[in-house]
């Protein structure tokens, strides 16, 4: 309901990834998110969890080979 | 529920609102680029005229994160598009963000060479919010539905004062919103 910040890993400031997200999608391994403004930012990964009352999504990003 | 009595109730305060669904994310900003990453943009070339061109980059870091930068150029140059674009990647995509740009998570630009309008976020929010509280205002009012029906009159008119005055502070807002959309001479 609410815009979101999205973290990667864990919910720390330096891993911040996109606040005022409004959509995110999951497709084929990638969660492509989108914020207010129209940037979209995409991550190879899943969610890991999403506080929708704290507005609060992590991110776990595919580990690197 | 009864919806009824909660329309009812709230048209009593004569505040003009829709009980339709309502448009979380309706905005009309336009998306100017903010350096979500750490790029540079390097501007070189005369300048004569004004021109504006919309364009965006897609670039992948190593840790798998991709960005869609959508840009909004507006240039004053004579002829062609003279501009560079220089894409550094190898950080470990550090969103630290420290100079207050409004909604600038992600960005590690300098600012220089960032052309994010921060009034049109900041306008783009307030759009956002306000749309959202009208949202809540209804829930509220289906809640205070719910004490009615369950019996508590009490608790059902108190929570309409309140969303009555909820509403009535987002008019407010509303109102500042319409004056901020004014463009400025």
């Amino acid at each position: 309901m609410c815009l979101s910040t999205v973290y990667k890993i864990e919910k720390r400031p330096e891993n911040e990834v996109l606040k005022n997200v409004m959509l995110i999608e999951c497709k084929g391994g990638v969660v492509t998110l989108t914020d207010i403004m129209g940037r979209e930012e995409r991550i190879e990964g899943e969610i890991a969890s999403a506080d929708l009352t704290g507005g609060t999504v992590v991110v776990r990003p595919k580990a690197i080979a | 529920m009864d919806h009824e009595h909660d329309h009812e109730y709230m048209h009593e305060h004569g505040i003009p609102h829709s009980h339709d669904e309502h448009d979380h994310h309706g905005h009309d900003a336009a998306h100017p680029h903010m350096g979500g990453a750490d790029h540079e943009h390097s501007h070189d070339g005369g300048h004569s005229h004004v021109h504006t061109h919309e364009h965006s980059h897609e670039h992948t870091h190593a840790d798998g994160t991709t960005h869609t930068h959508p840009h909004e150029h507006v240039h004053d140059h004579p002829h062609g598009h003279e501009h560079t674009h220089e894409h550094a990647h190898e950080h470990g995509h550090d969103h630290g963000h420290s100079h207050g740009c409004p909604g600038a998570a992600g960005c590690n630009s300098d600012c220089k060479s960032c052309d994010m309008d921060p009034r049109a976020e900041v306008v783009a929010l307030m759009q956002y919010m306000v749309n959202h509280n009208t949202a809540h205002a209804n829930e509220l009012a289906q809640l205070a539905g719910r004490l009615k029906d369950l019996g508590d009159a009490t608790a059902f008119e108190q929570v309409m004062q309140a969303v009555s005055d909820f509403e009535k502070g987002n008019m407010r807002l509303s109102t500042v919103l319409a004056a901020l959309n004014v463009p400025k001479a």
